[in-house]
């Protein structure tokens, strides 16, 4: 009631009757907050232990203080383990170089193996090699991570369908040579895939001689079989031409992938390069593409004509119809079976046909006629060999020999095995007549079509002996798996071409306890095989190189001196070589049949450019790089048009079932713009079963669908089917597959002048056209940045660009990049700095593509550095974005800001992330370069413009006293690249290179209109097509 | 008065209980019983240069 | 206030507040020592190497031993076989002598307990500076003056920026010097 007298009186407020009553008891309970009795058992004094809170802190307080009282000594910096003995080549914190030779394919490129206190940790092209010039190609970047995979085997086993035991070298050596001599007739099979090295040739020969039922089988799963058989009855050696690109003005590709899989793609893509230079244009190539699958040449071709590969033959032989009968070109009578070929069908009924562009056509002939002998015909070694002949016609018939080499050919040391061959190896293994199968580094079980049954023969051989790196399908069926070493822990040597031989040399003593493959079997030739000797065969090898290179070299010096030269160039060349004569035998052309044309599918197994035969399914960075054109990753598929996957109502993942002849296999489906219709294209070298970890359960093992009649001639198979069923694919790309529906996208990027496009004519009657595109700027609110001394640019000539994907792989290995599989790239999150762009424009059916390959600008006005809320992105005075990560703490908001979105966040440390922490072992720190951090989890990065070495170049220049140059500095991918696109240096240098290519007229930057000004400068695409428009 | 008592009891069994869990688990590596099993014996790996092997000295020539 | 409530806070409290406050400033002196990057840091080595014999004393170069500074980023320890160059015959009868040879006979490294460490992110280039006509001393001290090698500047990244921004100040010696880089990637990469 007292409580009133704050109220206002005018107006009584009550809210319950006993209230307005004037109830003692509610009045009293609207006195109190609480109810009576809640509040009792509160009492502070009571329940508390006696001790406040107050008191309570400042005892942990002080007990912290007195703690850390404790820690009064000093930290302890670690240990120095300085050497025992030093070795005299080493100076710590150098590199050194050693010169060797590739063996991820048979090519056999001349490589430099850079090496770190004795570990290799780089490759890089050996420039004084005359085939690929210092360039080396995506396979050969990657493959140190073989050297360091810890799925290696690291000791020999023996055991039988899985259990499997350690054994010593002894032990096997012995047990292996009682098998050898024992004297019961049986034979002894060795199955190889294409040697290159004549050393080894050699001791395959001698181990012949000691043991003579010995008998050899080689094969490939890509063996140019068909073009190679074409080659021998045209020109009666079956050996393929070295062609010289470079000096060709017209190249048409029949389904020849000549910047890809089909020969060597360093050399020709140099060569190709060397015709696509925008200084001068008057000797543009122009390449026609006639193709079904959609290839890197394909991409880059000016003209382009879907064709399904079973129609090459008719339309090389309407080509031929169309220059002899209707043209009169070649002065070659033609009679009996070329005869009738050739006059079966024309170029226009062909075109009516097969719904192809009449006007390329007629520029097509016309360029061939016009043209003759500057005009090349390459065919890729997919096609069948009648159409390899009537190729081989073509060119004989354009008369132009001057571009076919007559001083060096592609030399093969063996013959590949027929089929019959194999057939017969298979019986008698089955029959039980072969005492002892050595695989010697090679996959049988894996590559051979399931007609031979060879893995059911494999089971009934009493003794197999396979020679292995890591895991693999052959070795789980093996008795004795003897590991090897990698080709860096080896001797060797190599001839590819007639005269040129290069050497292999180990830059690092074996890791484990392997041995050389060769070696091995230069043991059991030993009569006492007790004590090995690791110097064996490098002393074979010198001999050999003594007795059969040496005299063939003609070199003033003693052996010693030039074997050691050799060893220091790695390669080594014949003066005086040979005239090769080519010379077009007629006789071939009769034996040609017409091969028949099912209406069915047609199906090409081809090679994946970085996954070879599956020999790298187990490489990170190789499974990890994007297909070149679908951007696919961790994955195969079947390739098929748009037009097909409509009538078959499919999308991409969507499921379908090939049967070949017979064979049925489920494939995830990519519907691929470019293809021909009817036509299906599925890489070989996925579904690997018995194979390490990261190659696990990737892709399907097309494998399956390979035929026997097919052996060593061309995986192209007619009369296939195609089915849908139910099912889900996961394939996964980096980049999304273009809808063509959407209008907003259509030709999004040449309306933002992301990738301008021109051609030849045009160029050559506007120069300016590039630069005069509506162009906008807009205002500067920040304050420029000023560069006195060098500023760093780089040049990207997309004219050059082939889109092939070796500078990545040269990026990650140079820079530490880690791996983060399958999942995490569907998550977009791949973690590579330099990535390439592929754009389609024009339609589905016939697209146009651009690539672009896309890194950190370096922008003058960088928007990442701005937003940044600790600073942990700068502005150098050399003109680079600097990249801290010690001060990153992952805000990400660096990656948002970018335009070019090309900041690589760790989402995970990947290494620790990816497949229970494979590449966290202990190998894989051996691989890393030790100048660039490796990063772990909540670090933003991005390309550098490899910092590490222009830090470098700074430290070379403060020693020789000589003033910084921009071209002391070469990137990662700079050097990776070969037909030389990228070009990096200092842009204030007003004599470089550099800066000619800044202030190019083709030259543009991207999303200039952000103002965030890039230093890298892309030179616009030409074409070179016969008008101004394409 | 109880309630808080056994509360605080709870409260400081709790954090023990789960210290000593931390400290349990860290020092038993559940992980390596659960993970993948890869049955190959690591070897200390050793790098030694090959004497025989002939380097190019200076630092490689420019490339491309 | 009652005077024996003021005579409870000047006897009891007032000292032990003091005797905290005084505590914690001397625990945390002590303890940032550590964190005040070692200066001072001087182990105790597997083998009592004397710079001051051997530096100071015999004026043997310090690039004699430490062979890489000038050409790479690193200064190297010189390998045992270096000692040996001399040790082999040279006061073989001392007992540390005699520690070394037995190391280097068994093939095993020595293990120096390393003093001057920079943070793994920071990438210090030895070469650079000394290619410039920086002294060993100028970083190092007087490195021919100690029995036991220790730390006697501060390897904090302000100090080097000190240096880099004012280096006359701390090299004398040096004419037309230019300031040292102060950028980012000069050091992290």
């Amino acid at each position: 009631m007292a409580d009133n007298k704050d109220q206002n009186l005018d107006v009584n407020y009550w809210r319950s009757f006993e209230e307005l009553n004037g109830d003692v008891k509610s009045l009293k309970l609207k006195h109190d907050e609480f109810h009576e009795g809640v509040t009792e058992d509160f009492d502070p004094e009571k329940n508390l232990s006696g001790i406040s809170r107050r008191k309570f802190l400042a005892l942990v307080g002080a007990s912290a203080a007195l703690a850390g009282a404790g820690c009064s000594d000093y930290r302890e910096k670690g240990e120095i383990v300085a050497y025992n003995k030093k070795p005299e080549e080493i100076v710590i914190g150098k590199a050194n170089y050693y010169s060797s030779t590739c063996s991820s394919c048979s090519l056999a490129c001349g490589i430099l193996i850079k090496t770190r206190e004795g570990r290799p940790i780089k490759i890089d092209g050996n420039p004084d090699h005359p085939i690929n010039k210092g360039k080396i190609c995506a396979k050969g970047q990657a493959s140190i991570l073989n050297l360091y995979d810890p799925s290696r085997y690291q000791r020999p086993t023996k055991g039988n369908f899985g259990f499997r035991n350690d054994i010593d070298w002894k032990t096997v050596d012995k047990e292996i040579k009682n098998i050898l001599t024992t004297n019961d007739g049986k034979e002894i099979a060795i199955v190889l895939h294409k040697v290159n090295s004549p050393t080894a040739i050699k001791v395959l020969e001698e181990f012949k001689n000691k043991y003579p039922t010995l008998k050899f089988y080689y094969y490939d799963l890509f063996d140019d079989g068909a073009k190679l058989s074409a080659f021998r009855k045209t020109h009666g050696v079956a050996a393929l031409p070295v062609i010289k690109f470079e000096d060709a003005k017209i190249i048409l590709a029949l389904e020849g992938d000549f910047l890809g899989v089909d020969g060597n793609k360093l050399e020709q893509g140099r060569k190709f390069a060397e015709r696509r230079d925008v200084d001068d244009t008057k000797n543009f190539s122009r390449v026609y593409s006639v193709e079904g699958n959609l290839s890197i040449t394909g991409m880059n071709s000016d003209y382009r004509l879907r064709l399904s590969p079973v129609h090459q033959y008719e339309f090389v032989a309407s080509l031929l119809n169309e220059l002899i009968l209707k043209r009169n070109i070649g002065g070659i009578a033609l009679d009996g079976v070329a005869r009738e070929v050739v006059s079966s069908v024309s170029l226009d009924s062909f075109a009516s046909k097969h719904d192809l562009d009449k006007n390329v056509l007629k520029s097509l002939a016309d360029d061939l006629a016009n043209h003759r002998s500057d005009v090349l015909v390459f065919a890729g070694s997919i096609l069948n060999e009648e159409t390899h002949i009537l190729v081989n016609l073509l060119n004989e018939v354009l008369g132009n020999s001057k571009l076919f080499s007559t001083t060096e050919i592609n030399e093969n040391l063996h013959e590949y095995s027929s089929k019959t061959e194999i057939e017969n190896l298979v019986q008698s293994m089955k029959n039980g007549n072969v005492k002892l199968l050595i695989h010697f580094d090679s996959n049988p079980v894996y590559h051979l079509s399931k007609d031979f049954d060879y893995e059911n023969a494999l089971k009934n051989v009493a003794n197999t002996v396979t020679l292995c790196i890591e895991e693999n399908e052959t070795a789980a069926l093996s008795n004795y798996v003897l590991p090897i070493n990698h080709n860096f822990e080896s001797w060797g040597d190599a001839s590819v071409r007639n005269g040129l031989f290069s050497l292999l040399q180990p830059v690092i003593s074996p890791l484990y306890d392997t041995r050389q493959k060769e070696a091995i079997l230069l043991h059991w030739m030993n009569d006492n095989v007790d004590n090995f000797d690791d110097k064996q065969y490098l002393n074979f090898l010198k001999n050999n190189w003594m007795t059969n290179v040496y005299p063939k070299i003609n070199s003033p010096l003693t052996f010693d001196r030039y074997w050691n030269i050799s060893l220091h160039d790695g390669v080594s060349q014949a003066k005086n070589k040979s005239q090769i004569n080519y010379q077009f035998n007629r006789a071939a052309l009769n034996s040609i049949n017409k091969p028949k044309v099912s209406g069915n599918y047609c199906l090409t197994l081809t090679e994946n450019l970085n996954i070879a035969d599956g020999r790298f399914a187990n490489n990170g960075w190789l499974q990890e790089l994007p297909h070149p054109i679908s951007k696919v990753t961790w994955d195969n598929y079947a390739a098929i048009s748009h037009q097909t996957g409509k009538k078959i109502n499919l999308k991409i993942n969507d499921l379908v079932e090939i049967s070949v002849h017979g064979k049925t296999k489920i494939f995830p489906v990519v519907l691929q713009p470019g293809l021909a219709n009817n036509f299906i294209n599925i890489e070989l070298g996925f579904g690997r079963t018995h194979c390490p970890v990261i190659a696990a359960d990737v892709g399907v093992n097309a494998n399956h669908l390979l035929s026997k009649e097919n052996f060593g001639s061309s995986n192209l198979y007619d009369n296939v089917t195609i089915k849908k069923v139910d099912g889900k694919g996961t394939v996964v790309t980096t980049q999304e597959h273009h809808n063509y529906d959407e209008a907003l996208i259509q030709e999004a990027h040449k309306k933002r002048f992301i990738i301008i496009e021109g051609t030849v004519n045009q160029y050559l009657k506007d120069p300016k056209f590039v630069q005069t595109r509506p162009r906008h700027t807009l205002k500067n609110i920040n304050k420029e940045h000023e560069y006195k001394d060098v500023k760093w640019a780089m040049s990207i000539d997309l004219n050059k660009c082939i889109g092939c994907g070796d500078c990545v792989v040269g990026c990650n290995v140079e820079n530490n990049i880690p791996i983060v599989g399958k999942d995490q790239v569907g998550r977009g999150r791949e973690m590579q700095w330099l990535r390439i762009d592929r754009y389609y424009s024009g339609t589905p059916e016939n697209p146009k593509i651009n690539v672009q390959p896309m890194l950190c600008q370096h922008c003058d006005q960088a928007p990442c550095e701005n937003v940044c809320p600790v600073v942990a992105t700068t502005h150098s005075p050399d003109g680079l974005n600097q990249m801290i990560y010690n001060r990153c703490v992952g805000t990400r908001y660096c990656s948002n800001n970018c335009p070019y979105k090309v900041r690589r966040f760790n989402f995970f440390n990947f290494r620790d992330n990816l497949k229970n922490s494979y590449y966290e072992q202990d190998s894989i720190s051996l691989l890393h370069n030790p100048e660039v951090t490796v990063r772990s989890r909540g670090v933003m990065e991005k390309c550098t413009f490899c910092i590490q070495r222009i830090m470098d170049a700074r430290e070379e220049v403060t020693r020789s006293g000589i003033k910084l140059k921009g071209t002391d500095v070469k990137t990662a991918c700079q050097e990776a690249c070969n037909t030389n696109a990228i070009k990096f240096g200092d842009m204030n240098d007003l004599e470089s290179e550099i800066n000619r290519y800044r202030n190019h007229d083709l030259g543009y930057v991207v999303l200039e209109d952000t103002n965030v000004r890039p230093n890298v400068t892309y030179i616009a695409k030409l074409r070179n097509s016969h008008s101004e428009e394409m | 008065m109880a309630q808080t008592k056994m509360e605080r009891k709870k409260f400081f069994s709790t954090i023990g209980f789960s210290i000593l869990g931390l400290f349990a688990l860290k020092s038993f590596p559940f992980g390596k019983l659960f993970a993948r099993n890869s049955n190959t014996k690591k070897n200390k790996i050793t790098v030694k240069i090959n004497p025989d092997a002939v380097s190019r000295k200076s630092t490689g020539v420019q490339n491309g | 206030m009652t005077n024996s409530f003021i005579d409870y806070l000047i006897r009891v409290r007032l000292p032990i507040t003091i005797f905290v406050a005084i505590c914690a400033f001397a625990v945390t002196y002590f303890a940032s020592r550590a964190e005040r990057d070692g200066v001072g840091y001087t182990p105790d080595q597997p083998i009592a190497f004397s710079h001051k014999l051997h530096a100071g004393q015999l004026k043997i170069d310090c690039q004699y031993c430490h062979t890489t500074v000038e050409k790479s980023r690193f200064a190297s320890i010189p390998s045992a076989s270096t000692c040996m160059n001399c040790h082999v015959v040279a006061r073989k009868d001392r007992p540390e002598i005699i520690k070394l040879t037995k190391m280097y006979n068994e093939g095993k490294p020595i293990l120096w307990n390393r003093i001057h460490k920079v943070p793994d992110y920071a990438y210090f280039n030895h070469s650079k500076h000394v290619n410039k006509g920086i002294q060993c001393q100028s970083c190092h001290g007087n490195v021919e003056e100690m029995e036991k090698v220790g730390q006697m500047n501060s390897f904090t990244m302000g100090a080097c920026l000190d240096c880099h921004r004012n280096p006359e100040a701390r090299m004398p010696y040096l004419k037309n010097v230019k300031k040292g880089p102060d950028n980012c990637s000069a050091c992290h990469r």
